[in-house]
């Protein structure tokens, strides 16, 4: 059991509760390439071709054997690509009738080669790095994260524990093609679906004690030589409908929320759904609709419209900033603040609605002790912070830079007084270790 | 306010990329800020952010010096008039003269006292604001960085921890000091590792010790009147205490009056009433770090009952108990603006209660057992600026290390 004190849950208004609602019909769904870290694709299908289910659209080239494959069937309709050819998605118009290319699962051996084979092996990613698994890796540990502390997120179990069985035979099936440790860390204290040979361990407080790096820096903290892989709730689910049922999971339980939008809720949607079409007549208007949580996901564009491949919630905020004389003077009842500038931290408003304002232009970093209170690893988050923004990499690992992903800096962004954004930075700066080392 | 936004709005993109002021955009960009919130908009992959800015940051500190500068200034015409009216001469005997003789020179006017301080303090804050500023502009321009709100509590700090009769162009001096060399030739706030307010301050009481140390410098008037009566003495506590210690402390002023600031010295630090609630405001919105505050009040309690302790024959500072340390010199100016600035200070939370214990520790030697300076509160908070990297490293490598030990383990 950990108890973790440090941390923020930010109090952003439009929180869906637990009901699952069936999606509305969606039309289009697409691949994203910002989804996979430093995968470059060799296309195998031409706008035009007609694919099924689990057909393979195109190779990692930076990673041979491992394929990224249809999770719909119908038509490609087009391939998007952004600056100096960067590929950014792949859409596809899904047809009446789907089909689903044949898969045979008889023995683990042959299931180990599909899973690269059919991409379903992109549901797991390593830390360190964050990337998809090379091909003909076997961990030593699996991260299975059922825990959900992102703003406007729902707690996982909820949805998870409908389909349990399928969700433990998924997990046994794990530990017997990879024979390593697992380790599942679930939140809502009503879980009790324990199994033999797995290990179990309850995380609670605040965010971001529900991201998988907090449990991975906690449980078996990772360095250069690490084979950890994490996976969350769902992928565990497409995993195990894929290597017992034979079948391509085409669904995903997304959460639904955010001050522009209307009805809150949690939906059973496609995996890869056209997100505008997913809350059509739910979004207030002027608002930026983001797929993934407010503290790492990315704004829906005409050209990267599709929900993420590891995203469970889709959240919308108003994209208007009011004008404020003054700001500086105002006692900021509405205004969210971690320290206490505001007035708002001591009436404790139950809920705020946030907007895209920056709140601020970018300054040097000025250390109020802001970042130490949101982070509970033991991480020296300043001289983190600031080894990162250099880019003093050696610096950086030594302090513990390899066991992060964005997602576990996007607090100390948040509270950042100079409106810094580490996430990317982080970004960057593992991309550059990760090529000193090749 | 409709008005102030159009002429931003039109202003606006002959200062943005491209267009023909666009050198200049940092003034353009302060100047709209101090009206308006920002429209910046956040970007991938964080799209709400705390509402907290440094620019708000910056203000709050501001605004927390008000009731020390207002204090302050009364207390300069406090002080002065008192002594003007004992040596019977309603004269400054310099320019300040024609500014004080519009409200007169009568001692026990509330008026009288706060515009014979405003007379002497509004130029000394002035003209080290638009010098500041001035800097602050020139190198936001030549070195393309926006300008840092943190100027304003530089230079109000500044100001405020000068004697009241400082000549101008001394404080123009002194403030180019701290923002050039303590400041912006390190790439500007947030990679200094001085505070620039002390930096000045510092360089000017090493390059001008006649205008900023000694008996005659903390009473306006008196060092140019040259007529100082039989028994009075301008000097300030800390000044008495290291001549005559306790006895011929309590003799000239009691506790109390020291605590409420009744006393003479720099502008802003006489009274502890007024910084407590400065301390109160910085504490309760969590800007200033308690943990420095409560590290430098716990290496001074502890260096100097020690000191109490051994006593001294000879050196009469031995004998000041801690309740006096706290409320003479810049012992409490210091702690809550001064030692707490987050840039220079220790960015690690260890670090920060090492940070302050140093500050603590170091400002009661300097005071007990240094016979070249009564004061060492600016001293001691620049030796712990230049120790912080180290405590850092120390604090740092030790959890490094810690951790490594950790994974070896399992």
């Amino acid at each position: 059991m950990y108890n973790l004190k440090k941390g923020l849950n930010i109090p952003i208004s439009g929180s869906p509760d637990g009901t699952v609602s069936d999606s509305t019909k969606i039309s289009h769904v697409g691949i994203l390439g910002p989804d996979y870290i430093g995968m470059k694709p060799t296309m195998m299908v031409d706008v035009g071709d007609e694919v099924k289910i689990g057909s393979v659209l195109f190779e990692d080239k930076k990673n041979p054997g491992v394929f990224f494959t249809s999770p719909a069937g119908g038509l490609i309709k087009s391939i998007n690509r952004g600056e100096k050819r960067r590929f950014i998605s792949i859409e596809i118009e899904v047809a009446e009738q789907e089909n689903q290319v044949e898969i045979l699962n008889d023995d683990n051996e042959i299931l180990l080669k599909n899973l690269s084979k059919f991409g379903v092996i992109n549901y797991f990613r390593t830390r360190p790095f964050n990337k998809t698994p090379k091909l003909k890796d076997i961990p030593d540990d699996i991260f299975v994260n059922i825990c959900d502390t992102n703003p406007l997120s729902v707690d996982p179990y909820i949805y998870l524990q409908h389909e349990i069985d399928l969700f433990n035979n998924s997990l046994t099936k794990l530990k017997e093609i990879y024979n390593c440790n697992i380790h599942v860390c679930y939140q809502n204290n009503d879980f009790n679906n324990f199994i033999d040979g797995i290990n179990y361990y309850n995380f609670n407080g605040p965010h971001p004690a529900g991201l998988s790096g907090t449990h991975i820096h906690f449980i078996k903290p990772v360095d250069l030589n690490s084979k950890c892989w994490y996976i969350d709730g769902q992928g565990v689910l497409s995993l195990g409908d894929f290597a017992l049922n034979n079948k391509i999971r085409t669904s995903r339980y997304v959460a639904i929320g955010g001050p522009s939008i209307i009805e809150p809720k949690v939906v059973k949607a496609r995996i890869g759904s056209d997100c505008r079409e997913l809350v059509a007549g739910n979004l207030k208007d002027n608002s930026r609709l983001v797929s993934g949580s407010v503290l790492n996901g990315y704004e829906i564009t005409d050209s990267l419209s599709f929900l993420g491949f590891y995203h469970n919630q889709i959240s919308a905020i108003s994209d208007e900033i009011p004008d404020t004389f003054l700001n500086w003077l105002m006692p900021g009842s509405k205004l969210h603040s971690k320290l206490g500038a505001f007035i708002s931290s001591w009436i404790k408003p139950d809920e705020f609605e946030f907007n895209t304002a920056l709140n601020g232009s970018n300054r040097g970093i000025v250390p109020v002790a802001a970042y130490e209170e949101v982070m509970p690893l033991n991480i020296m988050s300043l001289q983190l912070l600031k080894s990162i923004v250099v880019k003093d990499i050696e610096n950086a690992i030594k302090l513990g830079v390899l066991e992060l992903a964005p997602e576990d800096l996007s607090l100390c962004s948040y509270v950042c007084p100079s409106k810094y954004d580490y996430c990317s930075i982080l970004d960057e700066n593992l991309e550059l270790i990760y090529k000193e080392l090749q | 306010m409709k008005f102030l936004r159009n002429l931003f709005d039109d202003a606006k993109p002959s200062f943005s990329k491209g267009g023909s002021a666009e050198k200049y955009f940092p003034i353009y960009d302060i100047f709209e800020n101090l009206f308006f919130l920002s429209k910046n908009k956040t970007k991938n992959p964080i799209h709400i952010r705390d509402a907290l800015d440094i620019q708000r940051m910056m203000v709050i500190v501001w605004l927390s010096t008000f009731p020390a500068m207002f204090f302050g200034m009364y207390n300069i015409g406090n002080q002065s008039l008192e002594y003007l009216a004992l040596i019977d001469t309603p004269n400054t005997g310099d320019w300040h003269h024609y500014l004080v003789n519009i409200f007169g020179y009568e001692p026990n006017s509330f008026i009288n006292k706060i515009w014979f301080g405003a007379v002497y303090f509004i130029p000394i804050y002035a003209t080290t604001f638009l010098v500041g500023i001035t800097w602050e502009i020139l190198f936001a321009i030549i070195r393309k960085h926006e300008v840092n709100e943190g100027f304003f509590v530089s230079s109000v700090l500044f100001a405020l921890s000068c004697p009241p009769d400082l000549p101008l162009w001394q404080a123009a001096l002194g403030i180019t000091f701290g923002i050039v060399i303590g400041k912006e030739i390190f790439g500007g706030t947030g990679k200094n590792f001085l505070n620039p307010a002390l930096t000045g301050r510092a360089f000017l009481y090493f390059a001008y010790p006649s205008d900023l140390s000694g008996d005659k410098v903390w009473i306006s008037g008196l060092g140019d009147q040259m007529i100082i009566p039989q028994g009075y003495s301008g000097a300030t506590p800390l000044g008495v205490a290291a001549e005559t210690g306790v006895p011929g402390l309590t003799d000239k002023f009691s506790w109390f009056d020291a605590f409420a600031g009744n006393i003479p010295g720099s502008v802003g630090e006489t009274s502890i009433i007024a910084i407590s609630i400065a301390a109160v405001i910085l504490l309760m919105t969590r800007i200033a770090s308690y943990r420095i505050m409560l590290g430098t009040l716990l290496g001074m309690f502890v260096t100097s009952s020690l000191f109490n302790i051994i006593g001294s024959e000879t050196n009469p500072m031995f004998n000041v108990p801690f309740y006096w340390h706290l409320v003479i010199g810049s012992f409490a100016f210091g702690l809550v603006f001064m030692a707490t600035e987050p840039v220079s200070g220790s960015g690690t939370n260890k670090g920060r209660w090492i940070y302050g214990i140093v500050i603590g520790v170091t400002v009661v030697l300097i005071r007990v057992v240094n016979p070249a300076f009564p004061e060492g509160m600016m001293l001691a908070i620049l030796f712990a600026n230049l120790l912080a990297p180290v405590i850092d490293h120390l604090v740092v490598n030790n959890n490094t290390q810690k951790k490594l030990k950790y994974r070896e383990a399992l």
